[in-house]
């Protein structure tokens, strides 16, 4: 067993797994998105769109998967090329401040989407 | 070097280490099979091993600045099959990504705030460069989401033999290009 | 005439590593890499170094980095991988080079015994042996094969990156091979050791661990499996 405390979840396989479900809600949200922007897209009808509960609920859910699906992508980009065995001794300070630097960034990504729609 | 039972927690496991009570080591065995063969054949007594764990191992196998042996990995030199790139693109596309979701909360956010700011932000969209940006976000999204339905789909057990993944790598790379291709007629 | 190009490290005399070119006369034939090697050797230069024993694709000594292509050299015939008339030699990509072709597996290794390679089954065991139906040991087919080589492991970018954390291809497919002997009672523990960011997980499906295996093995596959049945234990 390997131990590792910067991962998402600690362990590989809840991590495997939010990956693979933030990747499904991400998807359809994506295709969502990609479908309302087909038609012709003016503010009213954006705005009527955003405004509803679902999609509201929605869009936090796919913000939330984004900031999980992409901790977990980058933080094994991280410790793949970030590490003391590709850098020496600075790989360790060198990754740490990565992923401090992508947490808060993707902690930023939600805060700012809630704004966003509830406001 | 011995792959097989080495340590002490090891011998006390495996069936084939106890003759007559006693504990032996067969030579050359690194797998169970030889073990069958050759444990009858030769035995000598063996002096207790380091246990290796988690903390030792990294100990014993971490460089440090005294290991100043060549490592042979210079990746030009290394052939890769296309499921590689395949993978390789699909972690480029996924940095990029998690960049462009930058941009595009900025979009989200201009669009709602008001009517003003959601026509500044149509005209913004409408010259060369960030139709180019809107072009590079789409296609990127597109093939990150595409691989990433191949790597769904193989978690079900599909598409793991060579042929299946190449086959998959190649469908993948094929439809993120006419993607690609599509993404510019729209945007153009 | 094939243009041969060694990767020589000597310890005791190189700060690095170089490549040397040999011309080599293979009379027309289609040797075997390794037959290549042993010309060289021979009538060249005798201070060129690199592992081979049984010359036959079993003991898993020669694994080398053939034409940028982990392979067995005794089993890779000259037609399959020289294109151009170019052959180059390099060791098992990732691991420290000792000298010329000949690398250290302790990290191969190490991973190898952190799966408890092993049959362990806390039962006294029956006088003769502990049966099978044939369908139990047909589970073992494409897993007990391994001759540990190293040709898949030194092929698999994650492995590079992180070979002390990631068990790698060699190890899981053999972790899957006792987790899939019905005489194995330790599957439990074994699962439980595994459920880490690293031992397993590090594997994204590159798949070249099943484009170079000398022995036609699915690493992959096996680790799927073993995801499967983290799977199923936890939910």
């Amino acid at each position: 067993m390997v131990t590792s405390v910067t991962s998402f979840s600690r362990t590989g396989l809840s991590d495997w797994l939010i990956q693979r479900v933030t990747s499904v809600i991400l998807l359809a949200y994506f295709l969502l998105i990609a479908y309302q922007l087909m038609g012709s897209v003016d503010y009213t009808s954006w705005t009527r769109l955003f405004e509803q509960t679902w999609m509201k609920v929605f869009t936090l859910m796919a913000a939330l998967s984004l900031a999980a699906h992409s901790w977990i992508g980058l933080w094994s980009v991280f410790t793949d090329y970030l590490t003391e065995r590709m850098l020496g001794p600075k790989g360790n300070v060198i990754r740490l401040v990565s992923q401090l630097g992508a947490s808060l960034a993707l902690v930023g990504y939600v805060i700012w989407v809630v704004v966003i729609i509830w406001s | 070097m011995m792959g097989g039972c080495q340590t002490n927690a090891d011998r006390r496991s495996c069936q084939f280490w106890r003759v007559n009570g006693f504990q032996f080591r067969p030579t050359n065995c690194n797998q169970l099979s030889a073990h069958l063969y050759c444990a009858p054949l030769r035995f000598w007594r063996l002096p207790d091993l380091p246990v290796v764990n988690e903390t030792n191992l990294r100990a014993i196998v971490r460089p440090t600045s005294k290991d100043t042996r060549p490592v042979n990995l210079d990746l030009g030199t290394i052939q890769l099959p296309v499921t590689a790139y395949a993978s390789i693109a699909h972690r480029v596309t996924g940095v990029l990504n998690f960049f462009a979701s930058f941009l595009l909360l900025w979009a989200l956010d201009r669009s709602l705030a008001s009517e003003a700011s959601f026509d500044a932000l149509a005209a913004v969209l409408t010259s060369p460069v960030s139709k180019l940006v809107m072009w590079g976000i789409a296609s990127a999204l597109t093939y990150h989401a595409l691989a990433g339905v191949k790597h769904l789909v193989m978690d079900t057990g599909v598409g793991e033999t060579m042929r299946g993944g190449v086959i998959g790598a190649r469908i993948v790379f094929a439809t993120a290009l006419t993607a690609a291709v599509l993404w510019g007629v729209a945007i153009w | 005439m094939l243009k041969v190009s060694l990767y020589r490290y000597n310890p005791e005399s190189d700060d690095a590593p170089h490549m040397e070119d040999f011309s080599v006369d293979t009379g027309g034939k289609d040797l075997m890499v390794l037959d290549v090697l042993e010309l060289i050797k021979a009538d060249y230069d005798g201070s060129v170094t690199y592992r081979r024993s049984c010359r036959e694709g079993v003991c898993g000594s020669d694994g080398l980095n053939i034409n940028g292509k982990n392979g067995l050299a005794c089993i890779t015939p000259l037609s399959e991988t020289v294109k151009g008339g170019k052959l180059v030699i390099r060791p098992l990509p990732g691991l420290p080079v000792i000298r010329d072709l000949v690398v250290d597996m302790s990290l191969f290794y190490a991973q190898y015994e952190k799966v408890q390679p092993y049959l362990q089954n806390p039962s006294p065991a029956p006088a003769i042996e502990r049966l099978q139906s044939p369908e139990e040991r047909a589970q073992l087919d494409g897993l007990y094969e391994c001759i540990l080589c190293a040709c898949c492991s030194t092929s698999c970018p994650s492995f590079w990156w992180n070979p002390d954390r990631f068990i790698g291809p060699a190890g899981l497919l053999q972790a899957y091979r006792f987790l899939a002997d019905s005489r194995d009672t330790a599957t439990e523990g074994r699962l439980a050791k595994l459920d880490d960011p690293f031992s397993v997980f590090r594997c994204h499906g590159i798949q070249n661990c099943v484009n170079v295996c000398p022995k036609g093995l699915n690493p992959t596959k096996a680790i799927g499996h073993i995801r499967t049945m983290l799977l199923n234990r936890a939910t």
